[in-house]
């Protein structure tokens, strides 16, 4: 059973189309990155899901249920860290953590949740005066409160500091090893790159491309780009030699160090070319066409 | 369950912020105050115009002297604690946090009714507790059980007025909505409700050159039954048919329509009628 499934689901605010019959599923145990810019609809998405705003059109399922027929049945089940909440100034913060467990019947430890987000010294406090990273800790543990079978997660890592990100990461990996589902959305790349399964890339209210990362790292026309320094600076021959490799787009001397673009997996024969051409490396490294391009390309192309 | 987790947590915040020791000094101040202002006018009203007043079908107790404030007091501390209770959440996205635990929207939207009720109701009753000492202290003949009847009638009428404003608060989209939508209900309830009918009928007695009657019981049937439709009216009426009969005129109640338990019919009619629009509005809502 898929976790998540979307069906033609159209949103419209008035005149503004938020979501254009987005159709997607996530299956269960994944975990899901939902990419896209500020205002592509990820919000508005994650809200049909919980039932915070309805569908113009088409339906969805999260965990095999209608969250706009069973709301409360959809939410006992899934932990969500909404995007635009605000806390209960005046609540602390275990206050908080237990008004969930409560709400959801479990039966975990407050302070057990609180010490996962690392903020259990806070625990006492009114979260009016937690910082914005705490305060995303905060509602990340109401969300793990009750053991839910799908985390969603919007825009998780905001307010949070890279070695809060890092956690927020960990848990996410802690969590889909219990057996759970967890869909996130994000505009960060690289805190999708770093940790999703899939990854769908939403863009003005429509799914513009749905797979793995290097699924869509090989679909995309980006390349590689490879680094390698040799013992002396390279001579003319050498260099004929390295660019005639079939692949090889460009390449650029700075003394011993070239820097070659290049499409496919060309850089055994590039080194090759070097060593027969009697030159002897001494190093290489190569880099991989930035995610930050691939979706800058998915999402400009169809702006 | 859900909807006692709602109003917990909605007494809990509430009870945390100072609004709670605002209200329940200014109960314990302003019940006191007007036992012991009762205790000095019933000297005052013993003797020879107690009697005259009788004689025009006034008459006087405790009770008609204490509902003339509390009307007053709980319908504007109704409106203040309770116009943000929903659109309020709504705007700074702390709904979000609720509505994504497993509670339903009418379990929100009645949570905070009774929430709301009680960041009220707990101040009236201490100020009634301690108006009651003050009573016994300056020797008010008071029967405790009418006395506590007339705490709970009121806490009823708090629940009223604050269901009605919850309910305005649920219907809006904004807070600057739910502002507007309260401050028009009151005007409406506690002002146009009296006047308009009062204006209608002098108007009618001088568009047809009649003089008035004499005394307010003579006049006709229907301005009793409209004026007695609002929440405030209605307490009063309903005040009536449990406590010893008080009013401020007399008139025939012979009349169905004017019989006196038909206020607690109103006052249940002020307390369902908005929450069902309430909800209606806002469980159609994205919020």
């Amino acid at each position: 059973m898929a976790a998540i499934k979307l069906d033609d689901v159209t949103k419209r605010f008035d005149e503004v189309t938020a979501l254009d019959e987005l159709s997607m599923t996530v299956e269960e145990g994944e975990v899901f990155g939902f990419l896209g810019p500020n205002g592509a609809g990820k919000s508005t998405t994650i809200d049909i899901l919980l039932d915070f705003v309805r569908p113009t059109s088409g339906s969805c399922t999260v965990l095999g249920m209608d969250p706009q027929r069973q709301p409360e049945a959809v939410r006992r089940r899934v932990g969500i860290l909404p995007d635009g909440y605000h806390v209960y100034d005046r609540l602390t913060g275990r206050q908080h953590v237990q008004f969930a467990i409560d709400s959801k019947a479990g039966d975990d430890d407050p302070m057990t949740l609180l010490e996962r987000v690392d903020i259990a010294d806070a625990a006492d406090r009114k979260a009016g005066g937690y910082s914005k990273g705490m305060t995303q800790r905060l509602v990340l543990a109401m969300a793990l409160a009750g053991e839910p079978d799908l985390l969603v997660l919007d825009e998780p890592t905001t307010g949070l500091d890279p070695a809060g990100a890092r956690e927020m990461r960990e848990i996410i990996r802690e969590e889909v090893d219990r057996g759970a589902t967890v869909f996130f959305s994000s505009h960060i790349l690289e805190q999708v790159e770093a940790v999703a399964d899939r990854v769908g890339i939403l863009s003005e209210g429509e799914l513009v491309a749905v797979d793995t990362i290097d699924n869509l790292r090989d679909a995309t026309a980006g390349g590689e780009t490879l680094t390698v320094t040799l013992s002396t600076p390279p001579d003319d021959n050498a260099l004929a030699a390295a660019e005639s490799v079939d692949g090889v787009q460009d390449v650029a001397v700075d003394g011993a160090t070239l820097t070659i673009s290049c499409q496919g997996n060309v850089k055994m024969d590039v080194l090759d070319a070097f060593e027969s051409a009697g030159h002897e490396v001494v190093d290489f490294s190569t880099e991989e066409t930035s995610l930050e391009d691939l979706f800058m390309q998915y999402t400009e192309v169809s702006a | 369950m859900s909807l006692a987790l709602v109003a917990k947590k909605d007494f809990q915040d509430a009870s945390r912020s100072r609004v709670l020791w605002i209200l329940s000094v200014l109960y314990v101040l302003l019940i006191s105050a007007m036992v012991w202002a009762f205790s000095a006018f019933e000297g005052l009203l013993a003797g020879d115009e107690a009697a005259a007043a009788a004689q025009q079908g006034v008459s006087f107790n405790l009770y008609i002297f204490l509902a003339g404030a509390t009307t007053l007091f709980i319908s504007a501390t109704a409106l203040v604690v309770s116009y943000k209770a929903i659109a309020g959440e709504r705007e700074s996205g702390q709904i979000k946090l609720l509505l994504g635990l497993p509670h339903s929207r009418l379990d929100v939207l009645l949570g905070k009714v009774l929430g709301r009720t009680a960041v009220l109701a707990v101040p009236v009753l201490l100020g009634f507790a301690v108006a009651l000492v003050v009573a016994f202290a300056l020797g008010v003949n008071v029967v405790v059980t009418e006395y506590a009847f007339f705490a709970l009638l009121t806490v009823l009428y708090a629940l009223v007025y604050v269901s009605i404003v919850v309910g305005v608060s649920a219907m809006a989209n904004t807070t600057t909505q739910a502002t507007a939508g309260a401050i028009s209900v009151f005007v409406v309830l506690e002002v146009l409700w009296d006047l308009v009918p009062t204006v209608t009928l002098f108007g009618y007695y001088y568009v047809t050159d009649q003089s008035l009657p004499v005394s307010p019981a003579e006049y006709p049937e229907w301005y009793y039954v409209v004026t007695r439709l609002a929440p405030t009216s209605a307490y009063n009426v309903a005040r009536n048919a449990v406590l010893p009969k008080s009013a401020s005129v007399s008139i025939d109640s012979s009349s169905f329509l004017l019989q006196d338990w038909l206020g607690f019919v109103v006052l249940g009619v002020w307390l369902v009628v908005p929450l069902v629009v309430g909800y209606w509005r806002f469980d159609a809502a994205d919020l």
